[in-house]
């Protein structure tokens, strides 16, 4: 017995002891999903691929997306610059559109829309007191008005999400949670139980209503009226993920669901992909990965989801629409795999990414966000976790390097020489020439920015002239308010971070010494500019608002101007300055200057001619770096750099895509359209001021040429070094610490980390 | 092997091996790495080490790394050993301060961190109250009493433990040495230094081993204060291996942790030696 004992004993050791050895050793589980995905992909043919569909001329934005009875596909559009809506309908999947404007509705913002299987629609105004204003839009695009009052009076009588069912049924979701039926006639009426859970939304497939709460999905018979069995699966996936069920967003829903072509079964889609679900069933099948579609990301939101066949998929997301169809003949998983790892979520990056993936249908792309802003990941986890990676052979083929240690990474041998692929889109596009010897390490490129951003400032002909370095603009500054005490000189919504940024951007550039060390000097300098241009309006300074909301101009992965034209527009300033993100950025601060009179040039360009590279691409040298390379030959092509149809997100660094956009914009349709912008003037005032975008003269063009193949500097965009620098510089300029403690300390700790 | 030494070998087994797997195994990779490139296969011979030792940074958190322990080492012990005597003596109320000093232990480093903010930020508590008494306040955590924090920090929240551990050495020493040495008329010193200190002796390695392992541990209140870069003087080794492992140096990382570990090993065979010897 004693001896069975033993025995049993030393077995249980054993296999705890090869359990323990056995989670070393092996390839990891990555590496083994790729091969039994090339089995997979053996085994099973077919896949979908994404392309996104044109709207028609004057609408932006897609509100709700419907398979019509008739087989077509039909949207609501708008305008949102003219606050216009219009009925649109396709009988060739968006390829061409025939666009009714609805009359009646102009100017009005409608929170919430609909689109019925007929053709018509209905549209929701805000609630004022108890009720609330609607209207019916028939398929010509001709209004009646209704209004009702929701069936539980409270205080959040707003209606958040509406649709129809496929009997033509509207029923409502407010945002106190409610679910109800609103008749032709006003009519409410509640037949589905939601056991008292409030309902963030709901999407309706055929007659099946499935309606998300916190701990899952109620599934209701719209038909019948009744309450169908829960379905566990759902369930569970909103126990999973939490932020499916969140509802605090008015820029859509974190799933979309449509009806199947099974009775039983229905589709949606979420930030993870696209689904089908059959009720009943025990698993929920993926139809598509969001790693290879452009509707991803943590943050994504849908308006709408239209299932034609299991072949022909349409989502309305970020206002556009994405047409997924189905090639039978591609195989089911691609053969080849690349990982494309970045550390801020890219917009751009995603569409990129969709566009190779279309041009490339046997090469599956993952595309990883290191930050993605929702799970609490801090910079030096997101880096530690990709050199362990890196370390271990299992890191991605194309590392997007903005905020990475690159001149580690290039040391250490990480990057491979990517000289030959920028000289290719060179040879067959152009490419500005001084951004690429501006990438260049010791006569090779290891990263090559994609899109890149300078700073300007922005004013009248002697702040202009004052405009090229930081002393004459902080004199110039000083001596504006010398003139007018009462008025603000610099834009308001720079806090210290904000300004300090703008400036860092433009001057960083000029410190840094060969050996990457920072000229103490030149930094103090700096200092002092800042602090006298920060001062000059310190009193009027509140809290940096424009820190808090999108930071260095980057929000949702789309960048942004932080230059204030709109601030010189509504006079709360008399001075600009700050980048310019785009194309579209360009044409609104050139638009303004009709009522501003003011003009433009490059910040501190006397000092040093700066520009900010953002997604600066580099392939991991391995083995085969083939189709990394052809990424990033994809990504700094001029298909990809003009894919941004807003045409935000920094200059193209291509330089046939740059002069494209040049081209559109002296001649660009959305300026015939009439698009404009409104915004509000100070919170002290009431005042509203706007302006129409123009097309851009000739002159313009060639100045913004001129500039941009003038900037020779990249700014110093290490992380590190920038945190050390405004971490200081702030509490210099908010007063907390002498100009000479400040450079003492920037020094020691900047000195610290080019030590290590 | 006897029986009852493979019985008791089995016992041991398990730990041996979450050992083995988890720290033996991996230092023995990172005794590999410290001589080969970050990345890549390529040998880099004894260059790693070169750098680590040329390579200023390092030198400095090494430098604070061991004024650290320096002082706080002998603090610590001295005032838990202090304590632990004046808590075996009829205290009044010695009970709630045996759990008083515990307290910081039980204390996450989250709510640490939340506390140091709160006290010795420029704006903070401290500062609020020296500036009553018309004392001008300074920054802390940016200037030369970061240091000072530090021990403090560290101190305050190890003296709880170390104290436990004196207890339990005191508990064991017999009551009835110090009743003959009474008799003979030696006083509350004497019975101290001839009674009390060569009988904790045991106790004692331990409580040095221990307080000089917990450290190390301080690193991880003062990253979270103030960050990669705070200021010099609290800039230790473990900001540089992890700064260095953000970069990617996994070499110099390597090879200055096995530099750590030789330090480390040879400080606690060379206590053990003069323990065994004065035994």
């Amino acid at each position: 017995m004693r001896t069975k004992k033993k025995l049993a004993a030393l077995f249980l050791l054993l296999a705890m002891a090869i359990t323990l050895l056995g989670g070393c050793s092996g390839k990891k589980g990555e590496e083994k999903g790729g091969t039994d995905r090339q089995q997979k992909a053996q085994e099973r043919a077919g896949r979908f691929f994404e392309s996104e569909v044109g709207l028609p001329r004057g609408v932006n934005i897609v509100r709700s997306l419907k398979k019509l009875s008739d087989g077509s596909l039909g949207a609501i559009g708008e305008n949102t610059e003219k606050r216009e809506y219009y009925l649109l309908k396709s009988n060739d999947y968006g390829k061409k559109w025939k666009a009714v404007k609805v009359k009646g509705l102009r100017k009005r913002y409608m929170p919430c829309v609909a689109m019925s299987s007929d053709g018509t629609a209905v549209f929701f105004e805000y609630a004022k007191g108890d009720k609330v204003k609607a209207y019916h839009a028939d398929a010509k695009g001709k209004i009646a008005s209704f209004s009702f009052a929701f069936p539980d009076k409270g205080k959040n009588n707003q209606v958040h999400y509406a649709a129809y069912d496929a009997e033509g049924q509207l029923v409502v979701n407010g945002f106190d949670g409610s679910l109800f039926v609103v008749g032709k006639d006003g009519s409410c009426k509640k037949p589905f139980d939601t056991k008292g859970a409030a309902v963030h939304y709901f999407g309706i497939a055929g007659n099946i209503l499935a309606a998300v709460h916190n701990e899952g999905v109620f599934l209701f018979d719209t038909k019948k009226q009744e309450v169908l069995e829960e379905e566990e699966p759902l369930d569970n996936l909103i126990k999973k993920e939490k932020e499916l069920s969140s509802s605090d967003t008015d820029s859509g829903q974190p799933m979309v669901f449509s009806e199947g072509t099974q009775e039983d079964g229905f589709f949606f889609a979420n930030k993870n992909g696209i689904f089908h679900y059959t009720r009943g069933g025990s698993v929920i099948e993926q139809l598509m990965d969001a790693s290879s579609a452009s509707f991803g990301g943590n943050n994504a939101t849908y308006q709408d989801m239209a299932v034609f066949d299991n072949e022909n998929i349409f989502i309305a997301g970020s206002g556009s629409i994405y047409y997924y169809s189905y090639d039978e003949k591609a195989a089911s998983v691609p053969e080849q795999e690349l990982t494309v790892y970045a550390l801020d979520e890219s917009s751009y990056l995603r569409k990129a990414v969709a566009l190779f993936q279309k041009e490339n249908p046997d090469i599956h792309v993952n595309l990883e966000f290191g930050l993605s802003g929702k799970d609490g990941v801090a910079l030096e986890d997101a880096l530690s976790v990709l050199n362990t990676d890196i370390l271990a052979k299992n890191g991605p083929d194309v590392l997007i390097l903005d905020g990475m240690p690159a001149d580690s990474y290039i040391e250490k041998g990480v990057l491979a020489d990517i000289t030959d692929v920028v000289e290719e889109v060179e040879k067959e596009d152009g490419i500005f020439l001084n951004i690429k010897e501006g990438s260049k390490k010791d006569g090779k490129i290891y990263s090559m920015p994609a899109r890149f951003l300078f700073s300007v400032v922005e004013g009248d002909k002697e702040t202009l002239n004052s405009g090229g370095s930081l002393e004459k603009l902080a004199e110039r500054a000083e001596q504006l308010k010398k003139k007018d005490s009462s008025s603000n000189i610099t834009p308001p919504n720079k806090g210290t971070r904000t300004l300090l940024r703008d400036l860092y951007y433009a001057d960083s550039a000029a410190w840094q010494k060969e050996d990457g060390s920072i000229d103490k000097d030149r930094m103090e300098k700096f200092l002092e500019n800042a602090k006298r241009i920060y001062d000059v309006d310190k009193a009027d300074k509140k809290e940096d608002y424009q820190d808090k909301s999108i930071g260095d101009g980057t929000f949702s992965g789309i960048k942004a101007n932080t230059n204030a034209s709109d601030s010189l527009l509504g006079k709360q300033c008399k001075i600009s300055f700050g980048t310019v993100a785009g194309f579209l950025g360009f044409q609104g601060m050139c638009s303004t200057w009709g009522q501003t009179k003011a003009d433009y040039c490059l910040m501190n360009g006397d000092t040093v001619k700066s520009y900010i590279p953002y997604l600066c691409a580099g392939v991991v040298a391995k083995e085969n770096t083939e189709t990394a390379r052809m990424f990033v030959k994809s990504l700094l092509g001029k298909k990809a750099e003009t894919a941004d149809i807003n045409a935000t997100t920094g200059f193209p660094v291509n330089r046939a895509a740059f002069d494209a956009f040049c081209k559109e914009k002296m001649d660009d349709p959305h300026v015939k359209e009439g698009l404009s912008m409104a915004f509000g003037g100070s919170s002290d005032s009431d005042d509203i001021y706007g302006y129409e975008y123009r097309n851009l003269t000739q002159k313009e063009v060639d100045k913004l040429t001129q500039i941009a193949e003038s900037l020779t500097e990249p700014s110093m965009t290490n992380r590190v070094i920038q945190e050390i620098v405004l971490g200081q510089a702030d509490k210099y300029l908010l007063g907390e610490q002498s100009l000479e403690s400040t450079v003492d300390a920037v020094m020691k700790k900047v000195n610290l980390y080019l030590a290590e | 092997m006897g029986k009852r030494n493979r019985a008791g070998f089995c016992f041991v087994l398990p730990s041996l091996v979450g050992v083995f797997v988890f720290y033996i195994i991996p230092f023995g990779d990172v005794i590999r790495r410290s001589f080969m490139q970050a990345v890549g296969n390529g040998f880099a011979g004894l260059d790693n080490y070169r750098q680590v030792f040329s390579n200023q940074a390092f030198c400095l958190a090494a430098g604070n790394t061991l004024c650290f322990v320096a002082v706080c080492l002998p603090l610590l012990l001295v005032l838990s050993l202090g304590v632990a005597v004046l808590l075996l003596e009829q205290v009044k109320g010695k009970n709630i301060l045996k759990s008083t000093y515990l307290i910081p232990l039980a204390i996450p480093a989250a709510s640490v961190v939340l506390l140091w903010n709160i006290v010795f930020d420029q704006y903070g508590m401290l500062n609020g109250i020296i500036s009553f008494f018309h004392i001008r306040g300074k920054d802390w955590m940016n200037s030369g009493a970061a240091f000072g924090v530090l021990v403090f920090s560290y101190i305050w929240k190890n003296l709880g433990y170390d104290v436990v551990l004196w207890i339990a050495g005191l508990h064991g020493i017999p009551e009835s040495i110090y009743e003959a040495a009474r008799v003979d008329g030696a006083g509350a010193l004497k019975c101290f230094f001839y009674i009390t200190l060569p009988n904790i002796r045991p106790v004692a390695f331990t409580v040095v081993i221990l307080s000089f392992l917990n450290s190390f541990k301080v690193f991880r209140e003062a990253y979270l204060v103030a960050g990669n870069y705070p200021q010099e003087q609290i800039y230790l080794l473990q900001h540089v291996f992890n700064n260095w492992f953000s970069e990617l140096s996994v070499d110099k990382m390597a090879a200055g942790s096995v530099l750590l570990c030789i330090v480390l090993v040879v400080f606690v065979l060379l206590l053990q030696r003069s323990w065994d010897k004065e035994d």
